[in-house]
């Protein structure tokens, strides 16, 4: 199952790297393909978040993930679907209602991949886009009452979908912790589980959902998410899945992408019986959603049989040929020629003393051809949340605008000996966000063997432009530049 | 030197006095400290020094992450509240219906 999962991750992968080359090359992305990347997102941010995987595997499909969602992103037009929904539905054709309510999912399901992609750590929430989810969503709203008014009864599975999945994304949202919507969305969940209620009472609807075993089980886990979201008591869940086997391959793995969270034992037992079936059928068709669900159950289930660490085979992302070690003596003052300097026994220990501030002071006065209004602001800035690196600083190579991320570990910083494997992820981190990236970790402890070794592979096998400063060649460079004092 | 140098854009010739546009000279010397700007807008409300409402326009921004765009120009301006675009990406909102494009354009104030 390990080796179907990184074939199936690398299948995501591509996909999603050819539909960023598509968009690229100004060719139109349609609303069919967003909704495949957003449900490719979906299984990619599990794995992200939740699978064993080495931090620079993390950081290669964490940068899929953004490079991927900035094509889904594009298409939202300030969710034009949204705006224009009741117009839409309360006026046209049927093929014009089901095209809206179709792009109104595509929409949403957008919004949901950005908060997952703020809860794995690639994206960030805000911004005059993200605002229209919140501001537009009551047009949503009025749509789902029309129908309800109207009693129109052929588009009331459309519209469970759509409160399904628009209570999905507030609930998503409720939980991340962001603040910015928080009061919005709590005020417009509420007023969709009204509506909910209002199409649960009706018999139809119920004959509906007891027909369709997806779309109930759908019911119940957004009903748990809500109750989640919303900090109420949680309501029992109690139910048995007759007839899986007759089931289709995407039925059966949307059932089970929702029992995943709702019944462990059942998820496992039924993916179980419907693993061979699945894979033998999307080995007979081009990759597509059931690929997508697939390796979502999939990374579900090695992740409840003990989560233990995958090597997967993925695609590098790599752009350009820099060579950083070229240019190294151009940006730290005297770089070559503090190599000749002698070092007393004072100088290490004063070196190990400095806390994080002062080290980011004195490497900073060493740093040429770079304003010192950035240089000053770098190197004085507090510590946030959000920072990738300790400094990051705009440097022209090439006529390019290149950021040189800054990773630190000062030596109070450290307790052991050596800077353990442990802090990669913060070296390699910077990967993700700019393309053109040069990464100088400094360190007043030399690296671990580990930690050095795994560098060297990166640089090697990725092309990642990582220099490492410190210890004694750190402290060299201060002396060099009258700094280490 | 191997082709490397200050991040720094020369000073570009404003429309209006920034005085009257209410912007201190010090936030746009800030952007184009670090960014070669191409366009630059104000628009909204700009007469609060809070939350001011920009659009840069600069390919610079195209190896950079959009949420990352954004807070490097809130690292030294954290009043603005800034739409960070490539000339692509520009070029994209400026031919779309978009409100926020009728708002850039009906009321905004470009800068360079």
């Amino acid at each position: 199952m390990k080796d179907e999962l990184i074939k199936q991750v690398r299948e995501l992968q591509n996909f999603l790297i050819d539909k960023v080359a598509k968009a690229e090359s100004g060719a139109n992305i349609t609303n069919q393909e967003v909704r495949l990347i957003n449900e490719a997102l979906s299984s990619l941010s599990f794995i992200i978040q939740n699978l064993n995987i080495e931090p620079h595997q993390k950081v290669i499909l964490q940068k899929t993930y953004r490079i991927a969602l900035d094509v889904a992103y594009e298409k939202l037009f300030y969710y034009s679907a949204y705006y224009y929904s009741y117009q839409k539905i309360s006026k046209g054709e049927i093929y014009e209602q089901q095209e809206s309510f179709f792009q109104i999912n595509v929409n949403t399901a957008t919004m949901i991949s950005v908060i997952e992609g703020y809860n794995n750590g690639t994206t960030g929430i805000g911004g005059s886009t993200d605002d229209y989810y919140a501001e537009r969503m009551p047009r949503v709203l009025w749509v789902l009452e029309y129908v309800l008014k109207n009693s129109l009864e052929e588009l009331f599975i459309p519209s469970l979908y759509v409160t399904y999945n628009l209570s999905q994304s507030l609930s998503l949202y409720l939980e991340s912790g962001h603040k910015d919507y928080s009061e919005k969305a709590m005020d417009l969940l509420n007023s969709i589980l009204k509506i909910q209620s209002r199409f649960h009472s009706l018999d139809s609807v119920k004959r509906i959902l007891s027909e369709n075993i997806q779309l109930d089980i759908f019911r119940i886990f957004q009903n748990w998410k809500q109750e989640c979201a919303l900090a109420k008591e949680k309501t029992p869940i109690n139910f048995e899945i007759s007839n899986f086997d007759t089931f289709k391959s995407e039925n059966s793995l949307r059932v089970l992408s929702s029992l995943f969270f709702l019944d462990e034992a059942q998820f496992t037992s039924l993916f179980e019986r419907k693993y061979d079936q699945v894979v033998s059928e999307i080995a007979k068709h081009r990759v597509g959603l059931n690929n997508f669900l697939f390796v979502k159950s999939l990374a579900n289930y090695l992740f409840l049989k003990g989560n233990e660490p995958i090597e997967l085979d993925l695609n590098h992302l790599n752009k350009g040929e820099l060579d950083f070690s070229k240019y190294i003596n151009d940006i730290f003052k005297d770089y070559q020629e503090s190599a000749s300097i002698i070092l007393t026994d004072d100088d290490l220990p004063r070196l190990l003393n400095y806390d994080d501030d002062t080290l980011r002071e004195k490497v900073a006065e060493t740093i040429l051809g770079v304003d010192k209004h950035i240089l000053n602001r770098e190197s004085q800035k507090p510590h946030g949340v959000s920072e990738i690196s300790d400094m990051e600083i705009p440097i022209r190579l090439e006529d390019e605008l290149y950021y040189m991320c800054m990773p630190f570990k000062s030596g109070r910083e450290i307790p052991s000996n050596t800077v353990p494997v442990g802090v990669s992820y913060q070296i390699f981190r910077p990967f993700l966000h700019f393309d053109n990236c040069v990464v100088v970790f400094v360190s007043a402890k030399r690296a671990s063997q580990n930690l050095m070794n795994y560098i060297k592979r990166m640089q090697s096998k990725l092309g990642w432009n990582i220099a490492v400063i410190e210890n004694e060649e750190l402290a060299k460079l201060l002396k060099q530049n009258g700094l280490l004092n | 030197m191997q082709n490397v140098h200050a991040g720094y854009a020369p000073a570009r010739h404003l429309h209006e006095p920034l005085a009257i546009i209410g912007m201190d000279e010090t936030i746009l010397k800030s952007i184009t400290r670090e960014f070669r700007v191409n366009d630059l807008f104000l628009f909204g409300n700009s007469s609060s020094q809070n939350d001011i409402d920009i659009l840069i326009v600069s390919n610079d921004f195209s190896n950079i992450s959009r949420i990352k765009r954004k807070q490097l120009i809130q690292k030294s301006s954290p009043m603005l509240d800034p739409i960070c675009l490539t000339d692509e990406e520009f070029n994209k909102l400026n031919n779309s219906d978009s409100s926020l494009w009728e708002k850039i354009s009906t009321t905004g104030k470009r800068l360079i």
